[in-house]
């Protein structure tokens, strides 16, 4: 299978989405202005009615790349395996983060945390069930998108059996689950009920993203993708006008499609900048960086703009979180996979390892 | 039956906005002159264009479309077919703007998806270097934006939000795959695709004929 370089571009650009979205944030929850973002918008964003789409646009983007990527993954491996990887990709540096955040907060460090911290939110935020338990302090809000993706990773799981034989049928029940559950989960006043609200209606996503996935291997017919393409479409549509809070994002059904287009146009980019070493060691850290820019992004501020000036403090935030983000990938990302990968090849000669382990590559999809 | 590979990305774009330009510029426009609003149609913008932002039941869309597919098209023709075949597209734009909008300046958010549709078409042809390429693509991209911007009266439409579409489908559709060539190699697709102008030109006829 040919690797899909272009997909690491459109990583790197849904990062600097959502990085970009919340340092505006930042800029209008202290009531400053930003020139170049009032420009932007004025220039660009508002005219495509992006304005307020930005971070959302990173992540649904983040989530089409990761619906393509992981379907390729479940055909060469098993439910289990398939599990344990995605698990040991995702958990370490979830831990190591939220950890880190629970540490500055206990010592009030201001890194983008609300009211007091203890030992069960800790607990809760490590296990993402912050989410679903009311009175919880959330320690990094953007971890509410590895809820969607978990809920895909244990639906392709269960499916990998299916999908191998008759490919056409998790798509097929993936619109049911979906089209059921938008019936069903309709009551968003506890937290428990709105998180899994947020779950089914970003699902319809990954799915697209896995109809690209297999009418790319040739596993599906392009039409029959379509097809399971605009269904998963209309249910996007349809959670957005049957509920008043999820997803809260103008244009969610539209955006959803135009980064699906974008999404099968980068697949066939090849060669050039986009293949480039710089380009896939960028793409590898995004993961690290959605994690921690917000942290950082609210820190180095604080430490900084009463000394250096807030532009300066910003310029010097990115920069930080680049470092934080690559320093976190190189000691805590890639020695965990890596370490897995030989516990999973214990015992096995190299002619018994699958192809990705012989490279020693560190998966490059969560 | 077969399609010459560089015709089918031309073939499938006129096609479909063949069948959009029916449907926004005869039974759309219509059914607006009208003042009628059938279930069918009501469902349709209910749950397709407005959720995806594409107003006029995708007429600018078909506009956009066919333009992308003529820029496409002429960039590997000599001058006098280049003519040929740029005109009778250009004509029904013309007409659209006119007899349909009564508004001329709409061509300047139109006319640029024929640049891009050239550009591309030197691109993938080696004539063009990527980054120039990319470079142009995105330069003609603003001229929509900056049109959009310059014409107020025109901001409540959201043609940026179709010339983006256009753009998508127009980059999904030059590298087609077997199946979008065997689509396109169809009967019925090349009709469609011979008569792309016609919707827009049946549209403007209704515009003069049915009184506001």
């Amino acid at each position: 299978m040919r690797y899909l370089h272009g997909l690491d571009a459109l990583r790197i650009v849904a990062s600097v989405m959502v990085v970009y979205d919340h340092l505006h944030g930042w800029f209008a929850s202290g009531g400053q202005r930003w020139r170049f973002d009032e420009n932007l918008d004025a220039a660009v964003l508002g005219p495509l009615r992006l304005d307020a789409l930005m971070g959302a646009f990173g992540i649904c983007t983040f989530f089409v790349v990761s619906g393509v990527v992981i379907t390729h993954a479940a055909f060469r491996e098993s439910p289990g395996r398939f599990v344990a990887r995605r698990a040991v990709r995702i958990v370490p540096l979830l831990w190591a983060v939220v950890l880190l955040v629970w540490v500055l907060a206990v010592v009030h460090v201001p890194a983008g945390v609300t009211g007091p911290v203890d030992v069960r939110d800790l607990l809760t935020n490590l296990t993402l069930t912050n989410f679903f338990v009311p009175n919880q302090t959330g320690l990094d809000l953007v971890t509410w998108t590895l809820a969607v993706q978990i809920a895909y990773y244990l639906f392709v799981a269960a499916t990998i059996p299916l999908l191998r034989r008759w490919p056409w049928l998790p798509p097929a029940l993936a619109v049911t689950v979906v089209s059921v559950l938008l019936s069903v989960v309709h009551d968003e006043s506890t937290p428990a009920t709105h998180m899994l609200r947020v779950i089914i209606t970003f699902l319809p996503i990954l799915f697209i993203g896995q109809l690209v996935g297999l009418a790319r291997l040739g596993r599906l017919h392009p039409l029959a993708a379509l097809a399971y393409g605009v269904l998963q479409c209309l249910l996007l549509a349809r959670a957005d006008m049957t509920s008043d809070l999820t997803p809260a994002i103008p244009g969610y059904t539209r955006m959803v499609v135009c980064i699906a287009l974008l999404v099968i146009v980068c697949c066939r980019l090849d060669g050039g900048l986009v293949a480039g070493r710089w380009t896939r060691g960028v793409a590898n850290r995004t993961y690290a960086v959605f994690l921690v820019h917000v942290p950082v992004l609210y820190v180095t501020p604080h430490l900084l703009s009463t000394t250096t000036g807030t532009t300066l403090a910003f310029l010097i935030a990115i920069v930080a979180t680049a470092v934080v983000a690559d320093l976190l990938y190189r000691f805590v990302e890639v020695p965990c996979v890596r370490w897995y990968r030989k516990w999973e090849n214990r015992g096995r000669n190299s002619a018994e390892r699958a192809p990705d382990d012989l490279a020693g590559r560190v998966e490059a999809a969560r | 039956m077969t399609a010459d590979i560089r015709t089918v990305p031309v073939t499938l774009l006129r096609a479909g906005a063949a069948l959009l330009g029916a449907y926004g510029y005869v039974l759309g426009l219509w059914l607006a002159r009208h003042g009628l609003n059938p279930e069918p149609v009501a469902t349709v913008r209910e749950w397709v264009n407005r959720p995806l932002g594409l107003g006029e039941d995708f007429g600018p869309l078909a506009v956009m479309l066919l333009l992308a597919a003529t820029g496409y098209a002429i960039g590997g023709r000599r001058p006098v077919r280049l003519v040929l075949t740029a005109v009778p597209a250009l004509v029904a734009t013309a007409c659209v703007c006119f007899f349909v909008y009564h508004d001329m300046a709409r061509l300047l958010e139109f006319l640029p998806l024929v640049l891009i549709g050239l550009v591309t078409r030197w691109t993938l042809g080696g004539t063009l270097p990527t980054w120039a390429g990319v470079l142009l693509g995105a330069a003609c991209f603003g001229a929509v934006i900056a049109a959009d911007d310059a014409l107020p009266g025109l901001r409540r439409w959201w043609y940026p939000v179709a010339a983006t579409f256009a753009a998508l489908l127009f980059l999904v559709a030059v590298r087609p795959g077997p199946t979008a060539t065997a689509v396109a190699a169809h009967p019925v697709t090349r009709g469609l695709a011979l008569v792309a102008e016609v919707p827009l030109l049946v549209g403007s006829a209704l515009a003069l004929v049915v009184v506001p």
